[in-house]
This record gives structure tokens, C-alpha cells and sequence, in this order.
């Protein structure tokens, strides 16, 4: 379908629908939560019935997302012990090694049939490369090395990968010199590395991260002609500047890319963590980031409404036939996927990969600039809701995609946004409004005295859910470079006391601010998070 | 995955559509009785609390575990007995009716210690007890003799004298006439000594500090004197018609302060007065331009006599006037509240109730929306719209009411009457009739101390005891937000 995935250029009726849906969702939440303030001061009551019926609804979501958590980790578990080079080494045949853990065995069963019912037959891992874009703004060596090194270190054969260093040319020289250094100090070890200098302010660009990634793919996409290298038998992977992959990353998504049936129609996500220097971050930047991966490992359960989101990999030839990254959107990572599954018609999925990928938190180098770096990233995430409009209209415009999917996937993304923005003022304030602004007249009901006793009923379940939390966050961290790991991972259970003030800060109203600046029409310019200062006060600390 | 995201998902909805219905019917009172005659049902709820708390709680037949404070509830609707048991305290018992989806709070419970005893707190004979100052602290006159009067401070339980020790030039004077404010701990004493008089200002926080001579601020005699609580420094003063302002710190009068008044108000340190032409006229306290005006409704004006009137401004624009036969007017339709026999208005310390007294009857002023709305247009112009003040009655006495005081946090009235002191609980307290405390002597003068929960009281003796009804606070007073302002 040929839609411009852009807000840039529009008339008329398109326009207007575009704007009508960048207005919606901050409108909608503004609504739930005067309405919620209406209601409490007017109709206690009613308000109190209205939080008894959301906080059940909460209950029921957080047992569920709960659920789908345990079991998303016990196959992130199980295929860590994965030995993917060697499954590699073993395609096209599809039997899995005998000492092979049993789920992972179960899963590889699953793909294999799903490629076998397709009609399909597993691709030559031999045949594929990876092209690794790395955009860079305002990072320097210290924080895009160790993910470079990480390439190196990759158990699959570098010789197959080309890595560009796509590096802003409004960069400081400190930041160009030391991505020249990088590729002086690498560049052997690999097919390609080279540093795609994108230029200045491009026509129909903005200051995007997708706008410089674009620039690197299009060198990438010249690089692999001229090697001759089918765009279908290449995958690219657009990873945030601190990305850290495990040494079997590549083989993990050779082997996915080679099973996985009409494999150009797909994306490919691995489970974010933020273990680059989590154990330094302080204790709420902690919770949130863990936080974060454990929504991307519940996500990881449900394929088939699955976006993409941050570090990730995808077909070449489909980022080539999309016509790359928006170049004048922020929320680059889930736009290429939605712009995919327009350009597709729905023929496009993401396909989960229980692998890890690591950041790094945002720490700076003091509190305050931590919490607020922390609240801009969480922003920008929010941010993702441009994308509401661009889709919205694109299921407007598309005939293709079935009316199911397309209400399926409104209703999710409107209910995400709705929810992001306003659940965290639910639990943390509206439950308490009805008895706060109560009057004579609801002080003398039986609801003023039993709306607490059942809230404070739910709010115990959901402590359940708070301590399975604490569990796997404990098993997902890594070992604390401490030596006494105990006292550490007893801290970090207590923070997730936290919880409720990060819900509010740090999800709720960073999501609120971002609908309603594109309510009102206030673009945000992309914001790059001050990562690596945990590591930079590691390094101070050492020495 | 796929099948077990489905299958959770209809357990989940259905988990839901059963859950969220029933734990609103249930917060709504709702509740399934076994039995034919029962099925759903909606209850209601009892709120119960005492002072001291850990009390037995009985509801009918039914013994409860719980002790107070508790919250009774899935109460069929109906009357019953409430009883509460504590061992040291009187045993308490209330009707209480349940009613469907309400909640009947009675939180307020004030358990009587069993066996109640008085203790003397000043064992010679008084005269007269002036309970208003600082409600912390009481006043003993004796013989009306300046140098016989004691201070009990109800606080820490101590007495001193009046006057500071060492020789007072007035120790010998007569009292003759003494202001006092509820609220403030300031005392006006006008004395007299061999021909001599004078007008004394008694700070009774400081027990050292000799009292002010100020009789050169009243160059003639005042008919009433007042002054705000919280500014103390500067009083009122009322000779006929005409308002003076005295500040006390500058020794100046500043006369004239309001135009001619037929009646005068001090509220939250603004003096309001009421003109000859019904006009009443919020005063700045510089005698500046009146800042604002308000005219009295025509029909209201009709209905005021010549006398003077006690102004009475409440919250939300209403505005109360009484005269000398104790008619109650209101700026608000039917414009008369009571046609004579009011006493007093007294409000609460939180100044949310207020309550009237007559000769043998207590009740509480309630603002209420007026049903009849052909009125209102006229109302509009006339008068507050769509409001009515009347006079819930709480209890009619066979006996003349001498003195009245709120008590425990305003749930309780005090009051005494033919030589015996009676407690009246009102709603949250429980309600029912009044209790007997304590016999007194027949002047009635009594006060009470809601920091240590004793009631001080003249004997028939006319000596002072005390009895303890309440457990003392044991919070630490904090200053009130006004006050640290200032």
C-alpha cells in the first residue's frame, strides 16, 4: 500500500484526520482524569464504584501480565542455555540436539512445523549477513565501544557483518575523532566498518535518530550491491550507540531469520535489558529500567500484536522496500515496524527472540540530572503515540488489512496510551479522592466504609504480584560486582517499594506531557539520554 | 501460547464480569441472607468509636469480638439496641436504626468513668467563677475583692492569684465589672478603691507581668466591651451608638471607629456594624472608608425594633441579628428564625455548629435548601437565594438552662441547671437523653478543660472541685495556622 508514513506534506482531508487523531489521545486521557475529578467531587459514590471497578480490572491485568511474565522467563531461561552456533551448524536439517534443554527443543519443534506448514525450507546460514547500524550523536568511544567489542566477540563470523558508525556531522570533533579511531582500531575484524557521516539538515528531515540511520542504510544497501549480497539473505540491525549483545546474538538471529517462514515480511526482537551498569544506577532508575524489560518479556508472549521497540534486528529487504526509517519521527524503533505493516498490509510481523540485549541505564552524575534524564527518556518512549495518527490513518486508507486486525490493533495501542497516562493517577490519587472531597452525605454510606476495606483487599493480591516481581527481577540482574551481593539484592527488593511514585513520575505523567505537547501540536525535538554516567563514575571510583 | 493467552483471556473476562458487579453491590450494602424472607438484601452499617476506647460492643442479641473502635457491619435495616461495656466506665446504651446502604456513625462515644469522683481544687469559699478566658483557664472571684481573686489554670491543674505577689495598690479594690472573651486569655477587670477606679488589663498567660492600667482609654463609662481572640492588643469599645477602637500598645483611642450602630460584630478581626439606615458596614480597623456594604433586605428591616441588635455573621453569607427579646432575624427568608427567647448563640470551636439557647431548650442552627421555588427570583434580590435557616431542637429541659459549653471535639454538650450539671450527647455521640454529672451550686457557673477532660464546677460549698470526664490529650497543641501568621 503506498502511504506516506510521514505527518510532513498533508492536505486536506488527511490533514484534518491526522489531526483529529494526534488530538485524540490526550483528549481522552484529559477526559478520564477531569472526569475522574468531576465525578469524585460530585458524585462520590459513583467515583467510588467507578475505582472499585478499575482497581479490579488492574487486579486482573497485572495476574495476568504476571502470568505471561513467569512463563516468558522460563523460555528466556531455557534458551539461554541454547547452543545457537551449533543449531546453526546443523540447519537445514530441523531435529534439535538431543542435549538441548526441553523447552528449548519444544520451541525449535514449533518453528520447524510452522516453516514446514508454510511450505517452506530453512535458508543457508552461510548465505546470510548482517549489516549493524549504530547511529551516534553525542556519544563518544566510551560508550559505543563496548558494544562494538561485543560485535567482535560475536561467535558468528564477522566476516559477514558490515557495522556503520552513522555519526552526525553537527557532532563535536570529539565524538567524530573517536568514531574514526573506533573504525581504525576495528575495522579488520570485520567485512565492513566504516562511519556513514550523515550530513546536516537534509531536505524533509528532522533531527532524528531515524533520519541518520536511513543515511547509513542507504550506504549499507550501496555496500551489499556491491558485494553482490541478495538484500533478502541480509538482515540490519539499528542498535542504540550502548547496546551490548551477547556473544550468540547473531547466531540467534541467523538461526530465526533461517527458520522463520516468509522471513522478509519480519522484524526481529530480543528482550532490552539495561545490565550495562545497572548495579550503579540509582535505586528508581533501577526498578524502571527493570521495569521496562519485563514489559518487553510479556510482550514477547503475544506475536501477533508484538511491535518493535528500541535495539532490534529486521529483513534488509523489507527495510529497503519500506524505504528505511522515518527521517522526522522520534520513536523510530516501533514507526519502522508500523510503516512495515502498512507497506505490507498487514503481511508483516515481529517475531520474538528469547536473547538478550543490554543498555545502559540512565545515570548521570547526580540525582537530579538522573531523574531528569530519566523522565526525558520516558517521554520520548511516550513520545511513540505520533505513531497513533500515521496508523490510524493508514487503516483508513487500507483495504487489505482486515477490520479485525485493524480494530485489534487501535484498540491496544489506544488503550496502552489511555493507560500509560492515566493509570498511575488512578492508583495513586483517585483512589483516595472519593473520601478525601467527601462530604456529609457520603460519609454516612455504606460505600465510604467499604470502597477502602475492598481497595485495600485488591491492593493486597496485587502485592502477590509485587513479590513474583521481586523474584524474577532478582533472577533477570546480574551478579552485583560487589562483595556482598546479598545486601545489594536486599536493596534493590526494597526499592521496588518504589513502585508507586515511579508509576507516577516516571510513567504516568512523562506519558501525559507527550499527549497532550501532541494534542496541542508541540513537536519534540529528539532528546539524547545522558547514558554511560553510571560507567563513568565506576571508571572515577576505581581509580 | 497462543491458546493459553485465549483461554486466560475468557477466564480473566469472566473472572470480571462476576467480580466487579459483586464487589460494587456489596460496597453498595447488598448482601445475600439465606431464607425466604431475606435473598439480597440491602444493608446498612454502624460506625461505632468511644473515648476511652476497648469497649464491649453488644448490637442486639449479638455480642461482638471487636471492641471499639469498630465498624458493624451487613446490619439488616431495623432498630437496635447498641450497647457498649468497659470495665471502669459507666455501661452505655443507645437505639440505633440501621438503614439500608447508610452508614449511622457514632463515633463519638464518651464513656463516663464509673463511680465518678470530684476532687477540691480550691478549698476556700468563691463567689463567682468566670470560665471564658482562654478556655484553659478560669477566674475565682471572691467577696468581689481584687486581691481574693484566684486563676486556675485548668491546664496544669494549679491556682494562683490574680495579682502578681508583692504589694498591689489594688489588692484591696472591688470588682465591680469584668470582661472576658471566649477564646482569648485576656481579662478586663473595672475596679474601685477608696473613690478611685480603674480599668485593669490582666494578661493571664503571664502569671508575673502586673496588670495594665488603662482606665485613661475610657474617658466614660463603655457599655460593652469586646475584643478579637486573635488580636488582643486592641479593644472595642461601645457607648451608645458610638464604637471606639482602643490600641492598647500605642495608649491611643481612636473614637468613632464605625458610624453610628445599632449593633456591632467582631469576626476574624474585622468589626462589622449595623447602621440606623439597616446598612451594615464592614469597618477597617484604620477607620478607613468602609471596604464593603451590604444593604439588609427591605423585609428583614421591617421586622427590626429600634433596640440594639447582637450581630451574629456566619459562614456563607448568612447573617444572624438578635435584639433584646431574644427574636432571632435572618437575611434570609422566612427572615424570623425564633420570635423571642433566644439567650445565646454559641458556636463551636471549629465555628461549624452553632447553638441556641433558651431559657429550657437547646438547640442547633441548621442551614437548609428552601423546597419552595416560586420564591426565588424575589429571594435573589431580597436575600439569600434558596436557603433557610432554622433551629433543630436537641433537648427541652423542665428547668431554666444556666450555662452551656461544647465538649469532646463539639459531640457533646455541657450544661447546668438547678444545681446539677448534665451531659447531652448529640448525634455522633450517640444522642439520647441527657446525663447527670455532678450537683453544683445553683448559680450554675462551671467550666470545662477539653486538653485535661475535667469540668470545674462551684459546689454548693462554694468551694471549687473538679471531675474527670475525659481522658487527658495527649497530643501537643500545635499552633493554628492563623496564629503562626501572625
Amino acid at each position: 500500500m503506498s502511504i506516506a508514513y510521514s505527518r510532513s506534506g498533508l492536505e486536506g482531508a488527511d490533514a484534518r484526520w491526522q489531526r483529529f487523531f494526534e488530538i485524540l489521545p490526550g483528549l481522552s486521557s484529559w477526559t478520564v482524569l477531569f472526569g475522574m475529578m468531576a465525578v469524585g467531587l460530585l458524585f462520590p459514590q459513583t467515583a467510588a464504584a467507578l475505582v472499585i471497578a478499575f482497581n479490579l480490572y488492574w487486579l486482573l491485568r497485572l495476574a495476568h501480565s504476571t502470568i505471561f511474565l513467569v512463563l516468558s522467563y522460563a523460555l528466556l531461561r531455557a534458551e539461554r542455555r541454547t547452543a545457537w552456533r551449533e543449531r546453526l551448524g546443523r540447519l537445514p536439517l530441523l531435529d534439535p540436539a538431543p542435549d538441548e534443554p526441553r523447552p528449548s527443543r519444544w520451541l525449535h519443534r514449533q518453528r520447524a512445523r510452522a516453516l514446514h506448514a508454510a511450505g517452506e525450507s530453512a535458508l543457508d546460514p552461510a548465505r546470510v549477513y548482517h549489516v549493524v547500524i549504530i547511529p551516534i550523536a553525542k556519544e563518544t568511544a566510551d560508550v559505543v565501544e563496548p558494544g562494538l567489542r561485543s560485535l567482535v566477540e560475536q561467535d558468528f563470523p564477522t566476516d559477514r557483518m558490515i557495522v556503520l558508525l552513522a555519526v552526525e556531522a553537527r557532532a563535536s570533533g570529539q565524538v567524530r575523532a573517536d568514531a574514526d579511531a573506533l573504525v581504525a582500531t576495528y575495522r579488520n575484524r570485520f567485512l565492513d566498518l566504516r562511519v556513514a557521516l550523515h550530513p546536516e539538515d537534509l531536505p524533509g528531515e528532522a533531527r532524528v535518530k531515524g533520519a541518520n540511520a536511513t543515511y547509513a542504510a542507504r550506504l549499507a544497501a550501496r555496500l551489499l550491491r556491491e558485494r553482490g549480497i541478495p538484500f533478502d539473505h541480509a538482515t540490519a540491525s539499528c542498535f542504540d550507540a550502548d547496546t551490548v549483545v551477547p556473544p550468540h546474538y547473531f547466531s540467534c538471529l541467523t538461526y530465526h531469520y533461517c527458520l522463520e517462514p516468509r522471513r522478509t515480511r519480519a522484524s526481529f526482537q530480543p528482550i532490552p535489558v539495561y545490565h550495562n551498569n545497572i548495579w550503579q544506577a540509582p535505586g528508581f532508575a533501577r526498578v524502571l529500567e527493570v521495569g521496562s524489560s519485563f514489559f518487553q518479556l510479556i510482550e514477547a508472549t503475544n506475536p501477533d500484536m508484538l511491535v518493535t521497540f528500541s535495539s532490534h534486528s529486521m529483513s534488509f529487504q523489507a527495510l529497503d522496500e519500506v524505504g528505511y526509517w522515518p527521517v522526522d519521527m522520534i520513536s523510530d524503533d516501533s514507526a519502522i515496524f508500523w510503516k512495515s505493516y502498512l507497506h505490507y498490509e498487514s503481511d508483516y510481523r515481529v517475531v520474538p527472540m528469547y536473547t538478550t540485549l543490554s543498555m545502559d541505564v540512565v545515570a548521570d552524575t547526580d540525582w537530579i540530572k538522573t531523574l531528569r534524564g530519566l523522565y526525558k527518556q520516558k517521554r520520548r518512549w511516550a513520545w511513540g503515540v505520533e505513531n497513533f495518527p500515521l496508523i490510524a490513518r493508514g487503516f483508513l486508507a487500507s483495504r487489505r488489512i482486515p477490520l479485525r486486525e485493524k480494530c485489534a490493533h487501535m484498540l491496544k495501542m489506544f488503550e496502552g496510551h489511555l493507560a500509560w497516562a492515566t493509570w498511575g493517577f488512578m492508583l495513586t490519587i483517585f483512589n483516595w479522592l472519593p473520601a478525601l472531597y467527601a462530604g456529609r452525605e457520603f460519609s454516612n454510606t455504606v460505600m465510604y466504609f467499604t470502597a477502602p476495606r475492598i481497595s485495600g483487599l485488591i491492593f493486597n493480591l496485587a502485592g502477590l504480584a509485587l513479590v513474583i516481581t521481586i523474584i524474577m527481577s532478582q533472577l533477570l540482574l546480574p551478579r552485583p560486582p560487589t562483595r556482598r551481593p546479598l545486601l545489594l539484592r536486599l536493596r534493590h527488593a526494597l526499592e521496588w517499594l518504589l513502585v508507586p511514585f515511579i508509576t507516577l513520575f516516571f510513567s504516568a505523567i512523562p506519558a501525559l506531557d507527550a499527549q497532550t505537547r501532541l494534542m496541542l501540536g508541540m513537536r519534540m525535538e529528539f532528546w539524547v539520554a545522558g547514558k554511560g554516567g553510571g560507567k563513568k563514575e565506576e571508571v572515577t571510583g576505581n581509580q | 501460547m497462543k491458546a493459553l493467552r485465549r483461554a486466560l483471556f475468557y477466564i480473566f473476562l469472566v473472572l470480571y464480569l462476576a467480580a466487579a458487579p459483586t464487589a460494587i453491590l456489596y460496597a453498595l450494602g447488598y448482601i445475600y441472607k439465606p431464607g425466604s424472607e431475606h435473598g439480597l438484601v440491602q444493608s446498612g452499617l454502624v460506625s461505632i468509636a468511644s473515648t476511652p476506647d476497648d469497649a464491649l460492643v453488644f448490637l442486639g442479641d449479638s455480642r461482638y469480638t471487636r471492641r471499639t473502635p469498630a465498624v458493624l457491619r451487613d446490619l439488616l435495616p431495623g432498630t437496635y439496641v447498641l450497647r457498649l461495656a468497659r470495665e471502669g466506665s459507666d455501661a452505655w446504651q443507645t437505639l440505633v436504626e440501621v438503614k439500608p446502604e447508610r452508614a449511622t456513625l457514632i463515633d463519638r462515644v464518651l464513656l463516663l468513668p464509673a463511680g465518678r469522683a470530684t476532687r477540691i481544687v480550691h478549698d476556700a469559699p468563691i463567689d463567682a467563677l468566670v470560665d471564658d478566658p482562654g478556655e484553659e483557664r478560669l477566674l475565682l472571684v471572691h467577696r468581689k475583692r481584687l486581691g481574693d481573686a484566684r486563676v486556675y489554670d485548668a491546664g496544669d491543674r494549679t491556682i494562683r492569684p490574680l495579682l502578681a505577689a508583692g504589694d498591689s495598690p489594688w489588692a484591696d479594690a472591688t470588682v465591680t465589672r469584668l470582661w472576658t472573651v471566649r477564646g482569648s486569655p485576656c481579662a478586663l477587670v473595672h475596679a474601685t478603691a477608696r473613690g478611685d477606679s480603674a480599668y485593669l488589663w490582666f494578661d493571664l498567660d503571664d502569671e508575673d507581668e502586673p496588670p495594665l492600667d488603662i482606665t485613661r482609654l475610657f474617658p466614660e463609662p463603655p457599655d460593652d466591651v469586646r475584643w478579637d481572640p486573635r488580636a488582643d492588643d486592641e479593644l472595642y469599645t461601645r457607648v451608645g451608638e458610638r464604637t471606639h477602637r482602643l490600641d492598647l500598645d500605642a495608649m491611643a483611642i481612636f473614637p468613632d471607629l464605625a458610624p453610628p450602630a445599632r449593633g456591632v460584630a467582631l469576626n476574624r478581626k474585622r468589626l462589622y456594624a449595623l447602621t440606623g439606615s439597616n446598612t451594615l458596614v464592614r469597618v477597617e480597623r484604620d477607620g478607613d472608608a468602609p471596604e464593603s456594604n451590604y444593604t439588609i433586605p427591605a423585609e428583614l428591616a421591617k421586622r427590626l425594633d429600634d433596640g440594639a441588635h447582637h450581630l451574629h455573621p456566619l459562614p456563607d453569607d448568612v447573617l444572624l441579628l438578635r435584639n433584646e427579646d431574644g427574636a432571632l432575624l435572618a437575611n434570609t427568608p422566612p427572615w424570623v428564625v425564633l420570635p423571642r427567647g433566644v439567650r445565646a448563640l454559641l458556636p463551636d470551636t471549629e465555628e461549624e455548629q452553632w447553638l441556641v439557647t433558651t431559657e429550657r431548650a437547646l438547640g442547633l442552627l441548621e442551614v437548609v435548601e428552601r423546597e419552595d421555588d416560586n420564591e426565588e427570583e424575589d429571594d435573589e434580590e431580597e436575600g439569600k437565594k434558596g436557603t433557610e435557616i432554622r433551629v433543630r431542637w436537641l433537648h427541652e429541659h423542665p428547668h431554666p438552662i444556666q450555662r452551656v459549653a461544647w465538649m469532646h471535639d463539639n459531640t457533646h454538650l455541657l450544661f447546668s441547671s438547678e444545681g446539677r450539671i448534665w451531659l447531652l450527647a448529640l448525634e455522633r455521640g450517640g444522642g439520647g437523653p441527657p446525663r447527670e454529672i455532678a450537683t453544683l451550686h445553683r448559680d450554675g457557673a462551671f467550666a470545662f478543660s477539653e486538653r485535661t477532660g475535667d469540668v470545674v464546677f462551684l459546689q454548693a460549698d462554694r468551694r471549687v472541685a473538679a471531675m474527670n470526664l475525659l481522658p487527658p490529650r495527649s497530643l501537643i497543641p500545635l499552633p493554628s495556622l492563623e496564629e503562626e501568621a501572625e
